[in-house]
């Protein structure tokens, strides 16, 4: 043995026989956070190389819906057209002297321009639900941009900022009357004309009738077959001169704790209690707001164990006999002292035993809301959307610990195994107490729908699972944006 | 407990939960396999997680051809063989400058008989090996490779992984040699 070395340079059986036999098969567990850092890193990947393709028809039509409503929401929020505009309108109704038309306007390139005449011009407005002043031409000038009197300066009265708009129609608010009034005949092309109507005779219209705008060129053409007609010419479509654009934009942050229960209609034993710690971020645009944020929760679930453990019991006894002794006056008769010796043998039992697993979830919701009224001091939200939320840490302690008399053979874990991934649809009532303009309190019932069984155990699974909850938090509103043009 | 094409399919289907059962049921063995290619034991936690994360990436490519423990623990030791691959250019020389040449041709101090040393004592000789040293031995005394598959997968010829593997077999009698003295001196002095 000493010299095998030296007789096979080179190789040495000893060395390789010694590290096969005792590495090929050897085992050692590795620390636990070993698997918790793999599981991150799967969590990760598994949100970041999200499989489009696997996507049920059903989450597609979600999709579909969501964006819809994301898209509605957005025509109300951002097209300009719907903001309430104040439109007001002239319309002249005999034969007004107008400057030379504009090289640039076709259809009334051919104008006849008139003398001074009489002519009359009508200011139209919007109806507004607030009462009007008693006398609605203001002392302020205001300049009309009008592809045929180019620029013309009327004096008309803007509505109260704070008015309700209703842009449901146009409607004259007062009649101008331009009696004599000069204009020059023969103006040359593209100069500019200005009409001072601050002189001029104004009798206020209470809403006499609405009108509505024709085009240009059909007013060109009846101006030039009837020059002196009296009759109502007709509307040049309408021109602003006070444009309001009501814009309410802000952000938001809420921060809340949300106690919830998780029911199971079909089995009691798995209506659970979750607690869910939420930040909440929104956009606010008037009425609407798109909502997303970020949710923890700490979930409690039961954990079934099957133990198969062996531990040494007593399975009977025997009697000992300690001593004995006998007594000549009974010949014959022995006496025994005994005492019972327990006998103990390996006994296979099968436990089964109910931990308390924990579980943690994150959770990322994308919400649209409404807000239903609001009062100096409440305001009230409907909220709805969907969210997903990603299982991101599980406790579930083994029960080996109550078996220490014992040797644990196997345990088989047969809980209910929580999915991964669950989507869910969110509804919420957010009604908040306003405590200053910034800072508010609030309080959100909320009911939330699992689309699919938040359990992969076929005995326990229920495909629609739902639960209710009440969140209590602090929201904030700044970045407020309130302005009119 | 569970069988092996159930958990299979989970974890084709990208089921976590699979991929735990998974990695429950191979995790201890992988781990002595890291432990045997790596210079300590925060290196092989390294190595076995790497090692997992690429176990699930491309676990649809098993081909059910061989067992899932061996395929699973070749993905182990391309990744180790990789990582030594990444941080050094070419172990094989560098270790070559490690090595006390003297000590180990001496060989005077490798005659005697070698004793039975438990397992951890035989991870804790092969990780203070030189890295070359290390990769080698491993392939062909544990895995059983040849030295031309050696040479292939390491890119080295067949010559450096016989000499690499030489000197491997000396350095370890050589620190067994001097344990068993050791342990024989503690015995006479507790005596």
């Amino acid at each position: 043995m000493e010299n095998k070395y030296k007789q096979q340079p080179g190789a040495d059986p000893e060395i390789d026989d010694l590290f096969r036999k005792g590495l090929s098969g050897q085992q050692t567990n590795p620390p636990d956070y070993v698997w918790s850092r793999i599981d991150k890193k799967l969590l990760l990947r598994e949100i970041l190389r999200f499989n489009f393709t696997n996507i049920s028809g059903k989450w597609w039509i979600i999709g579909a819906a969501t964006i819809v409503l994301l898209g509605i929401t957005g025509y109300f929020m951002f097209i300009p057209g719907t903001e309430p505009i104040i439109k007001v309108a002239v319309r002249t109704e005999t034969g007004i002297a107008l400057p030379k038309p504009i090289p640039s306007s076709p259809a009334i390139s051919n104008a006849a321009p008139s003398k001074n005449q009489n002519h009359k011009t009508h200011l139209l407005a919007p109806t507004v639900k607030q009462k009007y002043p008693t006398n609605p031409i203001a002392n302020k000038t205001n300049k009309i941009n009008h592809p045929l009197l180019e620029t013309i300066a009327v004096t008309t009265t803007k509505p109260d900022n704070d008015a309700t708009m209703n842009i449901s129609s146009q409607t004259e608010i007062a009649s101008v009357e331009l009696i004599g009034k000069s204009v020059p005949d023969y103006t040359p092309a593209g100069s500019q004309v200005e009409l001072n109507l601050t002189d001029a005779s104004v009798t206020p219209i209470e809403h006499s009738k609405t009108l509505t705008p024709v085009s240009l060129s059909e007013s060109k053409q009846e101006k030039t077959q009837s020059p002196n007609s009296a009759t109502a010419s007709p509307v040049i479509p309408g021109q602003d001169i006070t444009k309001s654009r009501k814009k309410d934009t802000y952000f938001s942050a809420g921060f809340s704790i949300q106690p919830e229960i998780s029911i199971n209609k079909n089995n009691s034993f798995y209506t659970k209690a979750n607690y869910w710690g939420n930040v909440d971020l929104g956009f606010h645009l008037n009425n609407f707001s798109v909502h997303t944020g970020i949710g923890l929760g700490l979930v409690d679930d039961d954990g079934h164990y099957k133990l198969n453990y062996q531990s040494n019991d007593s399975i009977g006894y025997y009697v000992k006999v300690i001593s004995y002794t006998y007594d000549d006056t009974q010949p014959g008769q022995i006496f025994y002292d005994t005492i019972r010796v327990p006998v103990f043998y390996s006994v296979s039992h099968i436990g089964h035993n109910l931990m308390k697993n924990r579980y943690t979830y994150l959770q990322i919701p994308l919400l649209l809301d409404y807000k239903l009224f609001e009062t100096p001091k409440f305001r009230l939200f409907i909220k709805g959307g969907a969210a997903v939320s990603f299982l991101i840490g599980r406790n579930e302690p083994v029960p080996t610990d109550y078996y220490l008399n014992g040797t644990v053979i196997n345990i088989e874990n047969t809980s209910a195994i929580r999915k991964t991934t669950n989507w869910q649809l969110l509804l919420s009532l957010l009604l908040e107490y306003k405590l200053s303009k910034t800072v508010g309190i609030f309080a959100e019932p909320t009911y939330r729908y699992f689309f699919d069984a938040i359990r992969e155990n076929k005995n326990t699974q229920v495909q629609e699972p739902y639960s209710l909850g009440l969140g209590v938090g602090l929201m904030l509103n700044f970045g407020h944006n309130k302005y009119k043009k | 407990m569970y069988r092996e094409d159930l958990i299979l399919e989970g974890c084709i289907a990208g089921k976590r939960n699979e991929q735990g059962l998974l990695y429950k049921k191979f995790a201890p063995t992988m781990m002595g396999v890291c432990l045997r290619y790596s210079h300590n034991r925060e290196e092989a936690e390294d190595i076995l997680q790497e090692g997992f994360l690429k176990v699930f990436q491309n676990i649809r490519t098993f081909r059910k051809e061989g067992s899932l423990e061996g395929w699973i623990k070749r993905i182990m030791i391309n990744h180790a063989l990789n990582q030594f691959r990444k941080n050094r250019r070419n172990p094989f020389l560098e270790n070559l400058e490690d090595i006390n040449e003297t000590e180990i041709l001496d060989h005077a101090e490798l005659n005697g008989s070698i004793e039975p040393v438990p397992e951890e004592t035989l991870i804790s000789l092969i990780q203070a090996l030189p890295q070359g040293y290390r990769i080698v031995f491993n392939l062909y005394v544990i895995e059983e490779n040849s030295h031309k598959e050696i040479a292939e997968t390491l890119k080295i010829s067949e010559n450096t992984s016989k000499t690499q593997l030489m000197k491997a077999r000396r350095l370890l009698r050589q620190k067994l040699l001097k344990i068993n003295q050791m342990k024989n001196t503690i015995l006479v002095h507790g005596k």
